[in-house]
C-alpha cells in the first residue's frame, strides 16, 4: 500500500496512526504540500481531482478521503476497529463525518494560523470550540458509563478519525486546557501500543523508564 | 513595549517571502507591526513599499529580505552556499505566536534534542551536553558556537543509524541563525541549515528554514518534510514559554553550561540594543 | 493582620489520574497541577525556572515532574533534583518552582496561594472574592470551615468550562457552592480571562448522563445571559 502524505497533515496522520497500531505496513511517498503545491500538479490532480491528502493507493484501489482509508484499514485489522455490531458501526459512522466537521474548524483554524491559509481564524476557532465541547460531552458521559474510547469497549477508528484534529486543535489557537474527558482519552490513545507521534503530538516520555534506571538493569 | 521606530532592528535586513513567491500580483506582509507590500516588477526585479516609502530590498538564499530603515550593513554572506553542487531547499514559512528572539534562541538550543525530537535529533539516555565554544566574530556582530556534539538517531533525512553529531552555530544577524552539521554522504563538507526570522510583531513571528545540502539522493519533499517536522516540533514549546517576550535580565531564568550560546545571544542583543521581541523590565 | 487564605476547587480528583499533569489557575495565575505515581498532589507556579516554558506540558515519572523542554526533574517539594544536559550534576537546592498549597476533599483537588518562602512571597494567586472558603491549619491543610459543606457520599461528575466571568457565574448561581436539581452540588473556580470552571459532584441516586445534559444547559443559559 503507498500512502501520498505530508508530514504535516493531520489527516495523513489519522492514516499513519491506524497503519502503525494494527500493523499494516505503508510505502509513504512524501508529497511538498507546502511551500511546493505539489498535490495540485497535474498527476495528482488525476490521482485525486479534490486535490487533497491523503491518497492511498493499493493495488488498483485508489481512495482520496482519509474517511474511507481508515474504512479500508479498520475493515482489514478486525478486532473491533470498525465496530462489532450494526449499532456500533453506524455509531463509528457519526464519528467518522464529525471528524470531517473537525477538519473545517479546528484542522482550518490551525492551516490558517500555521502556514496561511485563507479563511477568517476566529470563525474557524468559534467553530472548533464548538465541536471541542460537543467530543468533550460526549466523551465524559462515556465515561460516566464506564467508557474509555468513543464506540465500544476498545479503540476504534472512530478515535483514530477525532484524535488527530483535537490534538493539534492548540496549533490553531484553540486551548485543550477546558476539557478533562478529551484530555483522558488521548492519553489512553496515546498510550496504546504501537503509537505514533507527529510534530505538535510529543511523546508520552512518562512511558519510559528513567535512564539511570534503565542502566541500573543492563 | 519596544518601539519599532527605534530599535536598531528596523535597520536589519529581514526576510518577507520565498523568491519563488513573489509575482507581479503585489501581497501584503506585516513587518515589525507594519504593513508592507511586496511585488515583483515587469523588470523582474522585486519591490517593497510601505507607509508610502519605497524600501530597500535584496534577494538571496531563495528568499526576499526588506529593510524597514536604513541597511545597517550588505545581507550578511554564507560562502557555502556558494558552493558548486550545493543543493537549496526552501521550507516555506510556519507562524509562530512567539517572539522572534525567543524562536531564534531554541534553534541554538541542542538540550531539547531528546525531549522535544525524541529518536530524530536525540534520545535518552544519550541527553549529555559536553563542554563547546563561544564566541564574538566579524567586530562582535556575530555570535559563534563550535565544537557543539552531541549524540543523535536519526540525524538528517539521509541518516541510517545513530552518529555523534557536530555542529557549529552562527548567530549573523538578530533574527537569523545558521548551523552547520556533519554531512554524511561527504565527511568533509558539512550541511547548511538555517532559519529566517520575520518579526510580524514582538510576540508573533514568520519563521522561513532554509537548507544548503549536498544530498543528489533525496527528494525534494523528503527534505522539505524533514525540516517542517523538526520545526513543527519545536513550535508548541515555543507557543507556551512565560513571558513570550524573552527575557535578557539574567536574573529572571536560570542558564546552565550547555546554554552558553543562549547566554552569549542574549548579551549580543543586549550589547547592540536589539530589544524588539525582548522583556526590558523584569516582570 | 494577613488575609485568610482563599481555597479554590482546581479539578475533580478523577481527572488527574496518578503520574498525570493539567493546567489550572489558582485566581489569575497559571498553574500546573499534578499527581505523583504514588498518588501525591502538587499545585505550582506553571513556569519552569529555566526557560519559562509551561510545565503542565510536561511528564511525570515517579514522583518528580520534568519539564517537556529539556527534562528538569522537580521532587514534590518543587526543588530541581536533575538536569539531564549535566547528568553527573546535583543541581543547587536553589533552582524550585513557587508553590501554591493542594489538598484533597470530596473527590476535589483544592489549592490555596501560599505567603511562605515556598510560594515565594507572591500572593497574586489570591485573586479578590474568589474561591470557596477561607483558612488553613497550621501543616497547611484546609481548616474544617475553609471548605463549603458538602456531604460525604457525592461522586465525580464533571467539570466544564463557562464563557463567563467567576464572580458573575457565582453571582447567577447563587454561590460560590450551588446545589442545582438532580442532587447535583457546583463549585465554581474563576479562571483568568472572564472564564469560570464548573466542577460538579452528584449524589449516589442521582442519574449522571441526565446530570450531564442538564449541565450543559446550565452552561448555555449562563452564556447567554452573559451575552444578552
Amino acid at each position: 500500500m503507498i500512502l501520498h502524505d505530508w508530514i504535516l497533515s493531520p489527516n495523513c496522520y489519522k492514516v499513519r496512526l491506524l497503519a502503525a497500531l494494527t500493523g499494516q505496513p505503508l510505502t509513504l511517498r512524501a508529497v511538498n504540500v507546502h511551500p511546493g503545491r505539489d498535490h495540485l500538479s497535474d498527476s495528482y490532480l488525476a490521482l485525486n481531482p479534490a486535490g487533497t491528502l491523503p491518497i492511498l493507493e493499493d493495488g488498483d484501489l485508489v481512495l482520496g478521503d482519509s474517511a474511507a482509508i481508515l474504512t479500508l484499514l479498520g475493515a482489514r485489522a478486525g478486532a473491533g476497529w470498525s465496530g462489532q455490531t450494526p449499532e456500533d458501526t453506524a455509531r463509528i459512522a457519526g464519528w467518522l463525518a464529525f471528524a470531517q466537521d473537525l477538519s473545517g474548524s479546528a484542522g482550518q483554524a490551525r492551516a490558517i494560523d500555521m502556514i496561511g491559509a485563507p479563511g477568517s481564524l476566529p470563525e474557524a476557532q468559534a467553530r472548533g470550540r464548538a465541536h471541542l465541547r460537543r467530543l468533550e460531552q460526549a466523551l465524559a458521559e462515556r465515561a460516566l458509563a464506564g467508557g474509555t474510547f468513543l464506540v465500544g469497549e476498545t479503540p476504534s477508528i472512530a478515535d483514530i478519525a477525532c484524535f488527530p484534529h483535537v490534538m493539534l486543535a492548540p496549533d490553531g489557537g484553540l486551548s485543550l486546557a477546558p476539557y478533562p474527558a478529551i484530555r483522558l482519552w488521548s492519553r489512553a490513545v496515546r498510550a496504546l501500543p504501537g503509537f505514533i507521534e507527529m510534530p505538535g503530538i510529543h511523546r508520552l516520555h512518562e512511558l519510559s523508564p528513567e535512564p539511570e534506571m534503565e542502566t541500573e538493569l543492563r | 513595549m519596544t518601539d519599532p521606530k527605534t530599535d536598531p532592528m528596523k535597520d536589519q535586513w529581514l526576510p518577507v517571502s520565498m523568491s519563488a513567491d513573489l509575482g507581479p500580483a503585489r501581497r501584503d506582509t506585516v513587518v515589525m507591526g507594519v504593513p508592507v507590500t511586496i511585488w515583483r516588477a515587469s523588470d523582474g526585479t522585486a519591490r517593497a513599499e510601505a507607509e508610502g516609502r519605497t524600501l530597500a530590498v535584496t534577494e538571496d538564499y531563495d528568499h526576499l529580505w526588506i529593510c524597514l530603515g536604513t541597511p545597517a550593513l550588505p545581507l550578511f554572506d554564507i560562502p557555502e552556499a556558494r558552493q558548486p553542487g550545493r543543493r537549496f531547499v526552501p521550507c516555506g514559512r510556519v507562524r509562530v505566536a512567539c517572539s522572534p528572539l525567543r524562536a531564534i534562541e531554541n534553534f541554538l538550543d541542542i538540550a531539547h534534542f531528546p525531549f522535544v525530537h525524541t529518536d530524530i535529533l536525540g534520545a535518552e539516555p544519550q541527553t549529555e551536553v559536553t563542554r563547546y565554544k563561544v564566541d564574538l566574530r566579524e567586530n562582535d556582530t556575530e555570535v559563534w558556537a563550535t565544537k557543539v556534539e552531541f549524540y543523535q538517531p536519526q540525524a538528517s533525512k539521509s541518516a541510517t543509524g545513530g552518529v555523534l553529531t557536530e555542529y557549529s552555530y552562527r548567530v549573523p544577524a538578530p533574527t537569523v541563525s545558521v548551523l552547520y552539521k556533519t554531512c554524511p554522504p561527504r565527511p568533509g563538507e558539512r550541511d547548511v541549515i538555517a532559519i529566517f526570522v520575520q518579526p510580524v510583531s514582538e510576540t508573533v513571528c514568520d519563521v522561513w528554514p532554509w537548507m544548503a545540502l549536498f544530498d543528489d539522493e533525496s527528494a525534494q519533499a523528503d527534505l522539505v518534510g524533514f525540516q517542517q517536522m523538526i520545526f513543527v516540533q519545536d513550535r508548541s514549546i515555543l507557543e507556551n514559554q512565560v513571558p513570550a517576550l524573552l527575557p535578557l535580565d539574567p536574573g529572571r531564568e536560570i542558564p546552565t553550561r550547555a546554554d552558553l550560546t543562549s547566554v552569549a545571544y542574549r548579551r549580543y542583543l543586549k550589547a547592540h540594543g536589539f530589544t524588539y521581541g525582548a522583556e526590558l523590565v523584569p516582570a | 493582620m494577613p488575609d485568610p487564605i482563599l481555597w479554590h476547587p482546581a479539578a475533580l480528583s478523577r481527572d488527574l489520574p496518578a503520574a498525570t499533569v493539567m493546567p489550572t489557575a489558582c485566581g489569575d495565575v497559571e498553574v500546573a497541577l499534578w499527581r505523583s505515581a504514588g498518588g501525591r498532589v502538587s499545585a505550582w507556579y506553571d513556569r519552569c525556572p529555566h526557560r519559562g516554558m509551561r510545565l503542565s506540558h510536561g511528564f511525570v515519572r515517579g514522583e518528580m515532574l520534568s519539564c517537556i523542554y529539556h527534562g528538569w526533574r522537580f521532587d514534590t517539594e518543587a526543588v530541581c533534583r536533575k538536569i539531564p544536559a549535566h547528568p553527573d550534576l546535583t543541581p543547587p537546592e536553589t533552582i524550585t518552582v513557587p508553590r501554591f498549597r493542594a489538598a484533597e476533599r470530596h473527590g476535589v483537588i483544592w489549592i490555596a496561594p501560599r505567603s511562605d518562602a515556598a510560594g515565594q512571597g507572591q500572593e497574586a494567586g489570591q485573586g479578590q472574592g474568589r474561591g470557596q472558603g477561607r483558612g488553613t491549619l497550621d501543616d497547611g491543610d484546609p481548616a474544617p470551615d475553609a471548605l463549603p459543606p458538602l456531604p460525604g457520599d457525592l461522586g465525580p461528575l464533571r467539570s466544564l468550562q463557562v464563557a463567563r466571568d467567576g464572580a458573575a457565574v457565582a453571582d447567577a448561581l447563587g454561590g460560590w457552592h450551588a446545589r442545582v436539581a438532580g442532587g447535583v452540588h457546583v463549585l465554581v473556580q474563576a479562571l483568568p480571562g472572564g472564564h469560570a470552571a464548573l466542577h460538579s459532584l452528584i449524589d449516589p441516586e442521582g442519574d449522571a448522563i441526565a446530570a450531564s445534559r442538564r449541565l450543559e444547559a446550565l452552561r448555555r443559559d449562563l452564556e447567554s445571559e452573559a451575552a444578552a
